[in-house]
């Protein structure tokens, strides 16, 4: 346990240093100066250019910037946001938690869902209405994520008036638990939204695990045993969640890109609609912060989704 | 060549496929109007699909077939060159990966990681901030250097596999230089994978196009893509459908075909 765990744990920490490494790569591939083109470079005089470009260090060989670049993601500076005129670590840190709760009741939501169901489709897998039901988690998982948000969500709440389809709460709306209810009503569009794509492809991996697994000698063995299809199925499912639990921390990649597209459409105050306005705002240093926060919290997530991997099944602990 | 393919595909999947190709080739030259012409802007905007307009005209009065058709070549063509280069990176990456092994493996790996771990639409999004809206060859460029990572780990398992199997091990014990090897052995052998992770990247990047067109990041108005047709109708989808189901359609319609070739690919090479 404690060798595989510790290996794990630097190759996570490697890949923190490599993620940063890229993200510094990405900041210095960008053409000129970060902070001043287009309108504003025309206004500048080239000696205040040169001043800026002290100011923000932009004059240091390359391998200095890196090392100060590191120095300060380290002490959790991540520069100066221009178009907010806040540091950029102040403004991600006022828009995360929004976002983090969007995607936690999203995640919560669509493997609550895609689970049971994936697992009902595999065991029953030459039932017609699984193969229907399988049939549209590949259709849902062909439609964009915005085009799905649009027509299966947004149209159907316009069309009913249901729920708000903007905003996080009430503006001037109730305070305590009447307050929590109502961010709980403006967090449901979004939410599903981002669920829907992740609940079929949950489902569907769910499906194919539970498939393979219903055959194997153990589950016969439970039946054989006198236990009844209930007890089979439970320690099916069990093995069948590998698969499943080691998707969880790639979706968490591509629910962060998702984030930004349903935070625009839904207009939910988190750091996906930030970037967002800070893209065209065609603010550098705040972009570039919020991909290192997102990709640093990806690599996080995908850790924690290893460590509940191992914890499932015995057999990955000897793997690797 | 289709005598093999018809075997491998029925003959509905080659018939979609052959039209997808026709449509990217020739769609310019069936469209009835100039796909960027606004007809008349005071009395054709926003008209439904009708006998003169089959699929309707947009809010510049622009004729919705007439962009459908051209749009074609520039979704499908950026998603082609777009994993066209995913696959040249990836398997540069997952070959040399394998073939070196030792650290350089796990660096290239390592690397691979952490590039997986960015979310690729935040990344695009950077991009576009440093460098303004791309034209459509960079927005292929960029759309396949961020899409490379799955074929490298693919390519990287199956050299593994394949250097594991006794020809290749003959073929390294007769002193068969590693140039070679790669053109003659390895790569042969990983045709079906690469197909598989083709197809793949593809099927990302018509969606990923069409999600950054409806940002307003994607192919560059006034040139017709199915993304920024969509992106025409705003937040009227509902009362605009004719903007919006015939390029969804065709969307939908690329990605399930995608996948299926993918399907049909790897079911062929476990079945050899």
């Amino acid at each position: 346990m404690g060798r595989a765990l510790r290996a794990r744990l630097g190759h996570g920490a490697i890949v923190i240093v490599l993620v940063v490494s890229a993200c510094f790569t990405l900041i210095r591939l960008a053409p000129g100066d970060p902070f001043f083109r287009d309108l504003d470079a025309a206004r500048l005089s080239a000696d205040q250019r040169a001043a800026q470009r002290a100011a923000f260090g932009y004059d240091r060989p390359i391998p200095e910037q890196f090392v100060r670049y590191v120095g300060q993601v380290a002490r959790g500076e991540l520069g100066w946001s221009h178009s907010r005129s806040q540091p950029v670590a102040a403004a991600l840190a006022a828009t995360l938690p929004a976002t983090l709760l969007l995607i936690a009741v999203a995640t919560l939501l669509a493997f609550s869902v895609g689970i049971p169901l994936g697992a009902w489709m595999g065991w029953r897998a030459e039932e017609p209405l699984a193969r229907a039901v399988d049939r549209v988690a590949v259709l849902v998982l062909a439609v964009p994520e915005y085009l799905l948000a649009l027509l299966a969500v947004m149209g159907p709440a316009l069309a009913w008036g249901l729920f708000p389809i903007g905003g996080m709460r009430t503006e001037f709306g109730p305070r305590g638990f009447a307050g929590l209810l109502d961010v709980a009503h403006h967090l449901t569009l979004p939410a599903l939204a981002l669920a829907l794509p992740v609940a079929a492809m949950t489902a569907r991996l769910q499906r194919a695990a539970m498939r393979a697994t219903r055959d194997h000698a153990f589950v016969r063995t439970s039946r054989a045993k006198g236990g009844d299809d209930r007890l089979a199925r439970r320690h099916a499912l069990r093995a069948a969640l590998v698969p499943v639990l080691s998707y969880a921390g790639v979706h968490l990649a591509v629910a962060v890109s998702g984030v930004v597209v349903i935070e625009r459409i839904f207009a939910w105050p988190g750091m996906g609609r930030l970037l967002f306005e800070g893209v065209l705002a065609r603010d550098y240093p705040l972009v570039a912060g919020g991909v290192l926060v997102a990709s640093v919290g990806t690599v996080l997530g995908t850790l924690v989704a290893d460590l509940a991997l191992r914890w499932a099944d015995p057999r990955q602990q000897e793997l690797r | 060549m289709s005598g093999r393919s018809g075997r491998r595909f029925d003959r509905g999947t080659l018939l979609t496929v052959g039209g997808i190709v026709v449509l990217a080739l020739a769609g310019p030259a069936l469209a009835p109007y100039a796909p960027t012409e606004a007809l008349d802007p005071q009395r054709l905007a926003w008209q439904p699909p009708s006998g003169a307009h089959l699929f309707g005209t947009d809010g510049f009065s622009r004729d919705v077939l007439s962009r459908f058709l051209a749009g074609a070549r520039h979704t499908l063509g950026v998603a082609l060159l777009a994993s066209g280069v995913a696959l040249l990176l990836g398997t540069a990456v997952g070959l040399g990966a394998a073939l070196t092994g030792g650290w350089r493996e796990s660096l290239l790996m390592r690397c691979t990681d952490a590039l997986l771990a960015m979310p690729r639409l935040l990344v695009l999004l950077l991009v576009v901030t440093g460098t303004g809206a791309l034209r459509l060859d960079a927005l292929a460029l960029v759309l396949g250097a961020t899409g490379w990572m799955t074929t490298a780990r693919l390519v990287r398992q199956e050299t593994r596999r394949l250097l594991a199997t006794d020809a290749l091990r003959g073929a390294i014990v007769l002193g068969v230089p590693p140039a070679r090897l790669v053109t003659h052995h390895l790569l042969p052998a990983l045709a079906p994978t690469l197909a598989v992770a083709a197809t793949g990247a593809f099927a990302s990047a018509v969606p990923l196009e069409s999600g950054l067109s409806y940002l307003g990041l994607g192919v560059p108005t006034p040139l017709p893509s199915w993304g920024n047709i969509i992106a025409e109708a705003e937040s009227d989808l509902l009362r605009r459908w004719w903007v919006v189901v015939f390029p969804t359609a065709a969307i939908i319609g690329t990605v399930l075909l995608a996948n299926r070739v993918a399907d049909r690919v790897a079911s062929q090479g476990s079945d050899s």
